[in-house]
């Protein structure tokens, strides 16, 4: 199992269009991906999910990530998350 | 009922009934797990179909980024969360309508209690995704059941929801909601559907049978009216329809005064989609892009990319008439919620456009770059709004400059394009004549140019009677900006309703106004203003209403300026 905190750094947070990125990535993958921000932790290959964690700039996630393929799905999202979701 | 009119023109139709629930809230019966999971299934499938076909037109007609927030939509009916929870109440004995309503409305209630403005609002989704559900399940297929024409009836209406209209069978819109500056309303304006929102409790007094009366410059609302109504209507109706045909006639004609003064008839336009209607009722360029609506409504903050794309597809379609790209005028009655510009106690007077732009560097930089960039793609102009200092102005055009260099460096494509400012802050248009020498062209917002120069808030029903465009204090005001922009070979513009008062144009081109810019249903009642004005004849009663004291005198001055022949919009 992996648990890290993803930190969100494009300057709009998540909306709409980051939300179906995040969602679609973590969809790749069979491990079970979970994240919360100061609520119960949420599935976060839901797209509704990802917007009611309603997550602004500068503001981290804490994300537990357990499967076969944790590795691999950790280093996707980490690089959605560091390259700002393709944002400024 | 009577509601606000936001859309002028009569319609007689049946009404058709655009609602989100079941309105009698009687359960529907229940016809057994299998039953109903075939029916969730094959309804989720069709929802997934139609949004993708919306997703793709958009794509094509509108941009990609506009197409962004229709596949959010389909990301939410693939949402497993969100589908399994519907299919769970199913399966403990819930028709697929009742589970589907009370889902959607659990997660409205979760949106709508985020501390934020920008997800509060983005419940919009929800409703239409359940509303669309919901339509399916009842054998209806969207709008496109309105075969026959109708008269949409809806609590609210969301993006996808006007993006999928059919002007041709949408004869009329009624919302119980509705705000005079959404989308939806800008839209219907563009493509003339009559509008009438605020109608508080419509939804309760209609069955979906009834024909309806509306008359969209009263706001009035007549359910199943009596023989009489609908015979005066009939004939009001008739009457409409053929002064409309006769003013057909001007649709290709090129505007110019009997004495030949050439005054060029624009369209204000927010999106892709009005480039089409605008050609075909004549309209000789964009004289106003409001990029506002590409930042709210449709999408999220637009990258420069997706803004390149939307202002580049309008100024192909436009070919080589001019396209006026005004910077984002967010604020105001505008609200972006995302852009984090906040409460104000008077929005009109605070924070917004180059206010907000100035401050916003970044944002700003990405929309004047996407502006350059379409700018090789056809007669591309940039405007500011709200300049109310030189200071302003300055900035502004510094990082137009910082921003030409920093394509450059980069090897981005792009071309050089005039610029101009609206001219809507009485202290700008009082230096209009040294605005003038910093500018290529101005445009007057008479909307926001008369509100601040009687300080009534034009949103404010006790006060905006105030804001009169025959009062000699906005008559002086728009003649003194024309004056100082004649004197310095500015060409300057009209892009507020004044434009469009057919009274008034002759006016304005005394004034040597050498565009209008108007809403697209009435370009061809405009020209028709434009060809009967004598400017002669126009500027001895100018010069008359510059001495006149009130709005009335005005009114009883110009009343025959063109003969007596003019005709009501």
């Amino acid at each position: 199992m992996i648990r890290t905190q993803l930190e969100v750094q494009n300057e709009l947070g998540i909306h709409a269009r980051v939300a179906n990125r995040i969602s679609s990535c973590c969809q790749k993958f069979s491990s079970q991906i979970e994240a919360e921000n100061g609520s119960a932790p949420m599935d976060m290959k839901s797209v509704l999910n990802v917007m009611i964690l309603n997550v602004k700039c500068g503001e981290a996630l804490t994300v537990k990530i357990e499967g076969d393929d944790e590795n691999e799905a950790f280093v996707s999202l980490k690089e959605l998350f560091d390259n700002k979701f393709g944002e400024r | 009922m009577v509601g606000i009119g936001v859309v002028d023109g009569i319609a007689i139709q049946k009404v058709f009934i655009y609602s989100s629930a079941p309105r009698d809230g009687r359960r529907l019966e229940y016809l057994g797990a299998e039953q109903e999971g075939a029916r969730l299934a094959s309804a989720f499938g069709t929802a997934e179909k139609q949004l993708a076909a919306t997703a793709e037109r958009l794509a094509r007609e509108a941009g990609e980024d506009e197409a962004g927030i229709i596949e959010y939509q389909i990301n939410i009916l693939r949402d497993k969360v969100f589908a399994d929870k519907i299919a769970q109440l199913v399966v403990g004995g819930a028709s697929c309508e009742d589970a589907v309503t009370a889902v959607c409305s659990e997660y409205c209630e979760i949106f709508g209690n985020l501390d934020n403005d920008y997800l509060q609002q983005r419940k919009i989704d929800i409703i239409d995704i359940q509303a669309r559900l919901l339509g399916i399940l009842g054998g209806r297929e969207g709008f496109a059941v309105a075969g026959r024409p109708a008269i949409i009836a809806a609590e609210d209406l969301a993006p996808s929801q006007v993006a999928e209209m059919d002007p041709k069978r949408v004869k009329g819109i009624l919302l119980e909601k509705g705000g005079k500056s959404s989308h939806s309303v800008i839209l219907a304006q563009s493509l003339g559907i009559p509008c009438i929102i605020g109608l508080t409790g419509l939804l309760g007094r209609l069955g979906g049978h009834e024909t309806v009366i509306m008359d969209g410059s009263a706001g009035t609302v007549t359910i199943d009216p009596d023989a009489k109504t609908l015979a005066a209507y009939r004939r009001q109706l008739e009457k409409d329809a053929e002064a409309k045909k006769s003013l057909l006639a001007y649709v290709p004609i090129v505007p110019a005064t009997r004495d030949g003064v050439r005054v060029n008839v624009y369209a204000n336009i927010a999106s892709a989609v009005e480039t089409g209607p605008l050609l075909e009722s004549g309209g000789e360029g964009v004289g106003l892009l409001r990029t506002e609506l590409l930042y709210m409504g449709f999408s999220d903050t637009p990258s420069r990319e997706a803004q390149f794309k939307a202002y580049s597809k309008i100024a192909e379609s436009l070919g080589q008439r001019p396209l006026i790209i005004r910077t984002l005028d967010a604020g105001g009655d505008k609200e972006i919620p995302y852009l984090g510009i906040g409460e104000e106690a008077n929005t009109f007077l605070g924070y917004r456009a180059i206010r907000y732009c100035l401050d916003h560097e970044a944002l700003f930089k990405d929309q004047i770059a996407a502006i350059l960039q379409a700018a090789r793609h056809g007669n591309v102009k940039m405007m500011f709004p709200m300049i109310a200092t030189m200071d302003e102005l300055f900035k502004a055009k510094a990082l137009v400059a910082e921003t030409k260099a920093e394509l450059l460096s980069r090897g981005v494509a792009f071309a050089d394009v005039p610029i101009g400012m609206m001219m809507e802050v009485p202290a700008a248009a009082l230096m209009a004549d040294l605005f003038a020498k910093h500018v290529d062209f101005f445009s007057i917002g008479t909307n926001d140019l008369a509100q601040y120069l009687f300080a009534a808030d034009r949103n404010n029903g006790k006060v905006a009677y105030l804001n009169s465009f025959y009062h000699p204090a906005l008559i002086r005001c728009v003649n003194a900006i024309c004056a100082a922009a004649k004197g310095n070979g500015l060409e300057v513009d009209i892009c507020g309703r004044a434009g469009e008062a057919p009274d008034l144009i002759p006016l304005w081109a005394a004034m040597g106004v050498s565009g209008l810019s108007v809403s697209i249903p009435s370009i061809p009642a405009v020209k028709k203003a434009v060809c009967e004005t004598d400017t002669a004849a126009s500027s001895e009663i100018l010069a008359e209403a510059l001495q006149l004291s009130t709005a009335q005198e005005v009114l009883d001055c110009i009343k025959d300026v063109n003969g007596g022949i003019l005709t009501a919009l």
